[in-house]
């Protein structure tokens, strides 16, 4: 489970986010929303301990973000919106195999998890070529592969499919659904369309300003809220 | 350049490609300091003779390497015309130091042809685990090879979009200032990649020390048997 208790942030004297209170049961598939600026990326990166709160706490699974953040980094993978951001080594079996490689994880345990992670999301054919040469749907599946192989109990999406074309967009969207049907991995989707709340997402977080504005299922989103929230367009 | 070097190994199933990055890097410097303890044109043609039958055996196509020699003619003309100029009587001498970098040139070529980046990145690592003493981080300066190796071809394409995008906007590639705005901004991007390649590193849990790698190299007899065999050789020679 992970809870944010009071959750505070800013620097340079602008406050990002106010007074956020959460908590993400495991299982569950929640949909972080908001207009450009309202701090949604700012608020998913205090779950993988990427930012420390300026007030408050994030507790993961009884741990301190703060204290813990490796342990922290182990629960929660972390999905950015850009993989070449992501992307550590040039080859990608290589790179997939580096967060298990700073987890001291041994060798033929490395190979075995990296081939089956990369026979699942559909691209062991790709395992020996330059991520250089990838189209950016497969430099996205590739950085979803190396979050993957680590085995997180929870994956935060920082919106991965902006910059995606239809048909890719459906096929990491999917992958996400899945990951969360069928394994029971908590998900977080950072998302501006609203489009990827339809389907599969249990409840809908609207931030507005930096505060929650709206906490639950998408069904009860009013066209009325979403526009109060600058999410009309 | 850089991403001529890092881009044109290619397995080839020959003994070069098959030695250990470590000895490899290992004979490489030996081969150097071989080098640069030649005097007479008798000693270079031998150390020529054995470097030219190192490079056949890696079978590196010719075409390949006159490609990579081709940026440095100017440096060797440069050396030559010093020499005729100011030491006239000496070209010999002018023409021991070219081949000296010729064959400098060549055993690097050899390395970067016949070894691939992870195999480099994972020998450097191993090689720089002594100087931990001094405080050094083998596994930091082994990613930072990796990232270099990965992001210089992005860093091309970044400085052509930048360039593109002025140059869409009516920008000259003439004008100083112009080119002055074209690296702040590639500078800029790069600082800002820089930041974020670090939360990328925070978030994959990197660290120094306590690590595996994806796989381990083994030195095997024959290994060890060409380290000794370019071991003697610069002994022997020198």
């Amino acid at each position: 489970m992970i809870e944010i208790k009071n959750l505070y942030f800013g620097y340079e004297g602008n406050t990002i986010l106010k007074d956020i209170s959460l908590t993400i049961k495991e299982a569950e598939f929640v949909a972080i929303i908001g207009a450009n600026g309202t701090g949604k990326t700012t608020l998913i990166r205090h779950l993988n301990a990427l930012l420390e709160p300026t007030a408050g706490e994030v507790v993961v699974d009884g741990l301190d973000t703060r204290q813990h953040p490796t342990t922290v980094r182990e629960k929660v993978g972390m999905l950015f919106q850009n993989p070449e951001d992501q992307l550590i080594h040039s080859i990608v079996e290589e790179d997939v195999a580096f967060g298990l490689e700073n987890q001291g994880v041994p060798p033929a345990e490395i190979q075995g998890r990296v081939k089956g992670v990369l026979e699942r999301l559909n691209i062991k054919h790709l395992a020996k070529r330059n991520v250089n040469e990838l189209s950016f749907g497969q430099k996205q599946l590739t950085a979803l592969a190396g979050v993957l192989v680590m085995r997180p109990k929870y994956i935060v999406f920082d919106e991965p499919a902006t910059m995606l074309d239809p048909k890719n967009r459906k096929a990491i969207m999917e992958q996400i659904a899945e990951l969360n049907r069928k394994e029971k991995i908590t998900i977080l989707l950072v998302t501006n369309n609203l489009g990827d709340i339809k389907e599969n997402v249990q409840r809908v977080i609207l931030l507005n300003e930096g505060r929650i504005f709206f906490d639950g299922p998408p069904k009860q989103l009013s066209e009325d809220t979403l526009k109060e929230a600058d999410m009309d367009g | 350049m850089v991403r001529n070097i890092m881009g044109q190994y290619r397995y080839k199933d020959t003994p070069i490609h098959r030695l250990d990055a470590r000895i490899k890097i290992i004979c490489v410097i030996l081969l150097s300091i071989f080098l640069f303890s030649l005097e007479t044109m008798k000693e270079m043609a031998l150390a020529t003779g054995f470097i030219t039958l190192v490079t056949v055996l890696a079978r590196i196509s010719p075409k390949q390497l006159l490609r990579n020699l081709r940026s440095f003619v100017f440096l060797f003309g440069f050396i030559l015309l010093m020499y005729y100029l100011f030491d006239r009587q000496n070209m010999i001498g002018g023409y021991v130091v070219v081949i000296r970098f010729l064959l400098l040139l060549l055993i690097s070529a050899v390395l970067t042809f016949s070894t691939s980046a992870s195999e480099l990145i994972y020998a450097a690592e191993k090689l720089l685990r002594p100087f931990r003493i001094l405080r050094l981080k083998p596994r930091r300066i082994a990613v930072m090879i990796a990232i270099t190796i990965r992001f210089i071809p992005m860093l091309f394409k970044e400085a052509q979009n930048v360039r593109d995008a002025q140059l869409s906007r009516g920008a000259s590639w003439k004008k100083p200032h112009h080119i002055g705005h074209w690296a702040a901004a590639l500078l800029q991007k790069t600082l800002m990649q820089a930041c974020r390649l670090a939360d990328a590193l925070d978030a994959r849990n990197y660290k120094d020390e306590g690590h595996t790698h994806f796989r381990e190299y083994r030195i095997k007899p024959k290994d060890m048997a060409a380290g000794i065999v370019i071991l003697l050789l610069t002994v022997l020679l020198s």
